[in-house]
């Protein structure tokens, strides 16, 4: 069940972020003044913009998505969407599938929903896909090799310590070792005679 | 003046009848009483009685607020209540209700219990000396720096009383102000009201249904019902006649009962003043007793065949196994640590322990929707994170506090429907099991009613019968008995017996130890966090010091039945275990069962 999750969320989320990230980052080099470094998008240009003409930029089909900066623009947007994708999804089946399928989704929106003519140039058409693939595996590769902290490292460096026989693993049910009473959790005492459970061996 | 305060009464009610606008009944029917300076009364009777109109008689809430046809008169010192402002009235009548945070007005304690002098426009030091008084009345010094918000239930419940305290009432009303606490807190809080006595003259008007605990320290009771008052008089005569209260779904102090029902059996004779607490019980029994009781035998010191059931467990199929579970809230409570315990199917098991023991949070852990912090939850041996609500939901049926919440289908037939409709069950099968669960739950011919318009037993059986269309293997009912009368417990508490019966896994969470005795086969105490005592019921009501550790009491019969241990008496879960034992020590074991099933009757 989990795992179907995770190809719809891997899918949906890359159909529907990418344009947005796009945007997002014309927006930041308008507002940043970037342009003043030689830093310029031409997403925008005073007309609203349409989604289907994002998808095209994002599919590298229209020819001034290859000028300047508007190609790097778009290959950071693959990169960073499925950067963020690959750290909330956690399942590289699903991460990968979601690569292809949003591209193909992509070309099927432009050219059956928008019958567009769409030109595709092999290989600089899908540096978008190698780019986020490369990405997505050294993300993957990074979180696998990362040692995490567990749960009682986080609680020893918030300075909670707790008894030993809080930290061990009781095994049940349980036999009371004073008057070997089955007990059928890990309780403190024994219900039969009262013994203190974590001063004996059980 | 003060020649006529002494000699008039301080609240008089005289022919009293009220009903509500668009109403037809009357819910007041010819209340006539009368009660004094210093008076500490407690007024009872079943859910729906009109306990708490005839208190918004007094506190001016009607008329002034909920409105409908008043008749006779509602009198302080010698005014009426319609006569006056609200404003007027609250400076003689102050109310505790039962959830203390929706009084609350402000962020600190301070502010809290200086806010209605204050709101007189009272001078500065006349304030003082009122947040002085109430402040010490209700012992609550240890407080006064902290954030209201942050206080338990009991402390807040506290702080609610001290606030109405500090308007220096004549009347103090409090209505139910111990029904949303656990037991701890409820006992602070009893503990409050029974102080009260010694600091104010005020008369006090509590509505409680923890008589064991406050019938000690009240001078009259009042017993209402449908309107009226039935009885009233001193708790020592008002008890004496259990089965008028019987009757009417009120059940009297344990100890009281015991004693009435042993003198009907033959057991004690004589005269001698009704007990209201299990610790007098126990005390009159012994000097009643002592020269008639023979030794109860040793072999029925214990119960073998319940230790053996419970150890015999292990053979069955474990439903739920809890392994090593922690869980830490984003605040940094740590409310689970490395609990450890499996239920088998068929058990029906009572999770007990004070607020913040970790009983939601284990139970919310069960139904898949906390993730552990560490460990794992299995249902049926599958982890409960890999499986869909649908899934879940088939398996364990949670049964609310509050059966409303459950209900918003427009007929019963749909409410019953709703849950098998939402995982794909269409035409026979799922006429099929709504008939099943209409039946089960004697809902036959109520399939096209409202359910909102139904009583509140029968909103509870449709909530459960929603539940049972799932036909579920676990049921867990959360403190099930809150807000109900002992009549409709003990009904939705036999109906929860007979589904074990039938093979279906009981949990019932719950701060009510006469019920976990009565029903439960075993027994967790959690205590912050951990398991204390796991065991089969009567083992873990005998271990005193134990629950002790964590202030939980045993039940009121075992507490009689404790205070005789002398005799050889063992613990006793339940009142018929109490008398049986006691008869047929004095009178012989030929004392038939059919004897005692009379007295019960």
């Amino acid at each position: 069940m989990s795992s179907y999750s995770d190809y719809l969320k891997a899918l949906w989320m890359g159909f529907i972020s990418l344009p947005v990230i796009l945007v997002i980052i014309q927006f930041l080099s308008t507002q940043l003044g970037l342009s003043r470094f030689g830093i310029f998008i031409t997403l925008y240009k005073g007309t609203p913009l349409t989604i289907n003409y994002i998808v095209r930029w994002l599919l590298l089909s229209e020819s001034e998505a290859f000028r300047g900066f508007n190609f790097w623009a778009i290959i950071l947007t693959w990169c960073v969407g499925w950067l963020f994708i690959t750290d909330w999804v956690r399942n590289i089946k699903a991460t990968t599938l979601g690569i292809f399928l949003t591209y193909v989704l992509y070309v099927i929106y432009v050219t059956l929903y928008h019958r567009y003519p769409l030109k595709l140039v092999f290989p600089s058409s899908f540096t978008p896909i190698i780019a986020s693939l490369i990405v997505m595996i050294l993300a993957y590769t990074y979180r696998r090799t990362r040692k995490t902290k567990s749960f009682f490292d986080k609680l020893r460096e918030a300075g909670i310590e707790f008894p030993d026989i809080y930290l061990k693993l009781v095994e049940i049910p349980q036999k009371c070792g004073h008057c070997g009473a089955l007990i059928l959790s890990n309780s403190e005492y024994c219900w039969k005679c009262g013994e203190k459970l974590g001063k004996i061996n059980v | 003046m003060e020649n006529k305060s002494d000699s008039e009464p301080l609240l008089e009610i005289k022919d009293l009848w009220f009903r509500f606008h668009g109403s037809k009944e009357y819910v007041l029917k010819n209340i006539n009483l009368t009660f004094q300076r210093g008076e500490f009364v407690l007024l009872i009777g079943p859910s729906g009685c009109g306990k708490t109109t005839l208190i918004n008689t007094i506190n001016g809430i009607i008329p002034h607020v909920i409105q409908g046809l008043r008749k006779g008169s509602v009198k302080i010192l010698g005014k009426d209540v319609r006569n006056m402002k609200l404003a007027e009235v609250s400076t003689h009548v102050a109310t505790v209700f039962q959830d203390p945070e929706t009084q609350f007005f402000t962020l600190s304690v301070i502010d809290e219990v200086v806010f209605g002098p204050e709101n007189l426009k009272l001078p500065l030091d006349e304030i003082e000396r009122r947040f002085k008084f109430a402040v010490k009345a209700t012992g609550i010094e240890d407080l006064l720096d902290k954030d209201v918000m942050s206080l338990s239930g009991g402390q807040k419940q506290r702080v609610a009383i001290a606030s109405a305290m500090a308007m220096m009432p004549d009347i103090l009303i409090l209505d139910e102000p111990t029904t949303n606490l656990d037991p701890k807190g409820a006992m602070e809080v009893l503990r409050t009201i029974a102080n009260l006595r010694k600091e104010t003259n005020a008369l006090i008007i509590l509505i409680e249904h923890r008589l064991e605990e406050v019938t000690k320290y009240v001078d009259r009771v009042l017993v209402m019902n449908n309107g009226e008052i039935l009885v009233e008089g001193d708790p020592r005569k008002v008890f004496r006649n259990p089965e008028l209260l019987y009757r009417i779904g009120i059940r009297p102090p344990w100890a009281a009962e015991a004693i009435v029902k042993l003198k009907k059996l033959g057991v004690i004779d004589g005269d001698f003043d009704i007990p209201l607490t299990p610790e007098e019980a126990a005390n009159l029994i012994k000097k009643l007793l002592s020269d008639r009781i023979k030794r109860i035998g040793k072999e029925q010191l214990v119960f073998p065949q319940e230790e053996k059931e419970y150890e015999d467990i292990i053979n069955k199929e474990p439903v739920i196994e809890i392994r090593d579970l922690w869980h830490r809230y984003p605040d940094g409570t740590i409310a689970l640590k490395g609990v450890n315990l499996k239920i088998h199917q068929g058990e029906f098991v009572g999770i007990i322990g004070q607020n913040g023991a970790g009983k939601t949070t284990l139970l919310l852990h069960i139904l898949g929707i906390l993730r552990p912090s560490y460990g794992e939850v299995r249902v049926f041996g599958k982890n409960v994170l890999n499986m869909s609500v649908g899934e879940l939901s088939q398996r364990i049926g949670l049964i609310f506090q509050n059966p409303d919440l459950m209900l918003f289908q427009n007929t019963v037939w749909s409410e019953i429907a709703f849950g098998p409709r939402n995982i794909g069950i269409k035409g026979k099968e799922l006429e099929q099991r709504v008939r099943e669960s209409l039946e089960m739950m004697r809902l036959v011919g109520f399939e096209k009613r409202h359910p909102r318009a139904l009583s509140r037993g029968q909103r509870h059986r449709v909530a459960v019968a929603s539940v049972l269309s799932m036909r579920p293997k676990i049921i867990i009912a959360d403190e099930p008995t809150t807000g109900q009368d002992f009549g409709a417990s003990k009904k939705y508490l036999e109906l929860l017996r007979e589904l074990n019966k039938a093979g279906t896994t009981i949990i019932v969470v719950s701060h009510d130890m006469d019920l976990i005795a009565r029903y439960t086969k075993r027994v967790i105490v959690l205590k912050q966090g951990r398991v204390l005592i796991d065991g089969p019921t009567r083992a873990i009501f005998s271990r005193e010091e134990i629950l002790n550790e964590t202030h939980l009491k045993p039940p009121y019969v075992t507490r009689i039945g404790n205070g005789l241990k002398e005799f050889g008496l063992p613990t006793v879960l339940t009142l018929e275990e109490l008398i049986s034992f006691l008869a047929s020590a004095v009178l012989g074991p030929e004392i038939t069962e059919l004897k005692i099933r009379e007295v019960f009757r």
